[in-house]
């Protein structure tokens, strides 16, 4: 008896949790396809219940949603991959190459990985302003690549010293250049790794706020975090328009997240020396 | 040379900077007309700067709340999930899933509970009958900065549940069943057994997000931008404001200097433990 009892407060407990853990998203989801004068009486209050696409045909149309997202993918997608194809050479260096302070550059490297983004911000925009990238694609995109690289080169260093040391010289031996071992061996034995890598850069750059608000300043590249801050006008907030607009900014999270949480969960399990 | 495209990208994007931020920090510039050499005193100002003190305070209470309570809740969820239920791995995903979107769309999202007349919150503290407790909880100065907190609860216990469910799987079952036999209650077991063996696993956790909370921005740049009266300011969005609304970029680096020696000293444990596994 006194285990039901248990087992019931358990459940109880769980039931609670997900609730609130749904809730927000869900409301806000509920919100995006109400019009205003509806969720003015609370979006949880069903009649009179109109369901309408409205809201995301304006924030897309008129408030610009579909030029940050589209910004969102130019920075994203080249943020991401340039960063990671660096590190894993530079991983390859670390693990397997000898050169002096080789250890200590590593360190160094992966100690920036807690220096706080404030910490750049001023002598950043007056380097980009300097090499005429201010405002640009291209600036964002190398500074993403640049603060992607200390975890990149971290996880992928590790998890190259893992592989045999045999199966290198084996290869050495057969008289593959170092560049052969890394491109046709090292790289095809970590697409796990990689896409892990990959996935994790990709929500990070994806969801960033700051270096963006700092470094675009006009609409037409900024992505769709800033954009969101811009449809967020402090005192009287349309939700009907910032719900719909929220959830144009988490749809690709969230279906990186549902097919590729696995990914993302051993990104995180790696990042932290697991 | 392999390691030389990452280092040169590294060198000039990240390494510079950081150091110019250091020499920015001693001199009074407004970012047009020239630097002008003032030594430590951006420094002696800051400490006397009764909005930076607010922020730094503003920051420790962060720093303790949200580690606490992402790290308890995290540990409450991960533990209990071990109970053999049907529905783990869902509850897993559901409480993991607001860690993959933005802080700005996570800020809108409780801005919205939060609304004192369009939100949830309200509404059902009105429904339960508590109605006096019903409020602008973002435009009181008394829970801007709680509400907030609560906010980022929301977004990382995700991150502590999965870490400690991880340390959970190493555990060998043999342990438990030992003391299961030995006589021990759910309780002793989880207290004398579990527990300890977590201990690395919180660590991780209470250190991540300890940094983390230090440089905590977005979320209150896109719920408050540190109002109503300063009552949610925190360190590095007090930068932000100064060196790019008030144009103070001296001032401003000098803030970014003093949030990156907080950061440094509280990750001292991060980089032994970095170090560590280097070597091994």
């Amino acid at each position: 008896m006194r285990i039901k009892t248990g087992r019931i407060f358990l459940h109880l407990f769980f039931i609670i949790v997900s609730v609130i853990w749904l809730i927000p998203t869900i409301g806000l989801a509920v919100a995006s396809i109400r019009p205003m004068a509806e969720i003015v009486a609370g979006w949880w209050n069903f009649s009179p219940l109109t369901l309408t696409l409205k809201n995301y045909g304006t924030v897309l149309a008129k408030k610009g949603m579909a030029r940050y997202f589209l910004n969102s993918i130019i920075i994203t997608v080249p943020s991401s991959i340039i960063p990671i194809f660096f590190a894993s050479l530079a991983a390859y260096g670390f693990a397997w190459s000898k050169f002096r302070w080789k250890n200590l550059i590593f360190l160094g490297c992966i100690a920036m990985m807690i220096v706080p983004l404030q910490m750049v911000l001023v002598p950043l925009l007056k380097l980009l302003k300097f090499l005429g990238f201010l405002n640009t694609y291209i600036g964002i995109i190398l500074v993403h690549s640049s603060f992607g690289l200390p975890f990149a080169i971290f996880l992928l260093r590790n998890f190259f010293v893992s592989i045999p040391p045999e199966l290198i010289d084996a290869a050495k031996i057969d008289g593959c250049s170092e560049f052969r071992i890394y491109w046709k061996m090292i790289l095809p034995l970590s697409g796990a790794a990689l896409a892990s890598l990959a996935i994790f850069q990709f929500v990070w750059v994806w969801n960033s706020l700051l270096f963006e608000l700092v470094f675009l300043k006009t609409q037409e590249i900024q992505p769709l975090t800033v954009g969101l801050i811009n449809l967020k006008s402090r005192y009287l907030p349309e939700w009907n328009l910032l719900s719909a607009g929220s959830l144009i900014s988490l749809i690709m999270p969230l279906i990186i997240f549902l097919l590729l949480q696995k990914y993302f969960v051993k990104g995180i399990l790696a990042g932290i020396g697991k | 040379m392999f390691v030389l495209p990452a280092l040169a990208l590294f060198a000039i994007f990240v390494f510079y900077p950081t150091i110019s931020t250091f020499y920015i920090s001693l001199h009074k510039w407004n970012g047009f007309s020239p630097m002008r050499f003032l030594g430590l005193s951006n420094y002696l100002k800051l400490l006397r700067d009764p909005l930076f003190l607010n922020a730094l305070k503003n920051t420790v209470i962060w720093m303790v709340l949200y580690t606490c309570l992402t790290t308890g809740l995290g540990l409450t969820i991960a533990v209990l999930l071990e109970e053999n239920l049907w529905y783990a791995g869902m509850v897993k995903s559901i409480v993991f899933f607001p860690m993959v979107i933005s802080y700005v769309a996570g800020g809108i999202i409780w801005a919205f509970i939060y609304d004192p007349d369009f939100g949830v919150l309200n509404a059902f503290l009105r429904f339960i009958k508590l109605s006096s407790l019903a409020q602008p909880w973002l435009g009181n100065p008394k829970t801007a900065l709680y509400s907030i907190i609560i906010a980022g609860t929301w977004m990382w216990s995700g991150f502590s549940m999965i870490i400690i469910s991880a340390g959970l799987k190493s555990i060998p079952p043999q342990i438990t069943e030992a003391a299961k036999i030995d006589g021990a209650n759910n309780w002793q077991l989880f207290w004398h057994v579990t527990l300890p063996l977590l201990i690395p696993p919180l660590m991780v956790v209470v250190i991540t997000t300890g940094i983390n909370s230090l440089k905590v921005f977005d979320i209150v740049f896109t719920m408050t931008r540190g109002g109503p009266f300063y009552s949610s300011e925190v360190i590095a969005h007090f930068m932000y404001m100064e060196t790019f609304y008030h144009s103070k970029m001296g001032y401003g680096s000098a803030i970014a200097v003093m949030l990156f020696l907080i950061v440094i000293t509280a990750s001292i444990p991060y980089l032994k433990r970095m170090a560590k596994g280097m070597s091994e």
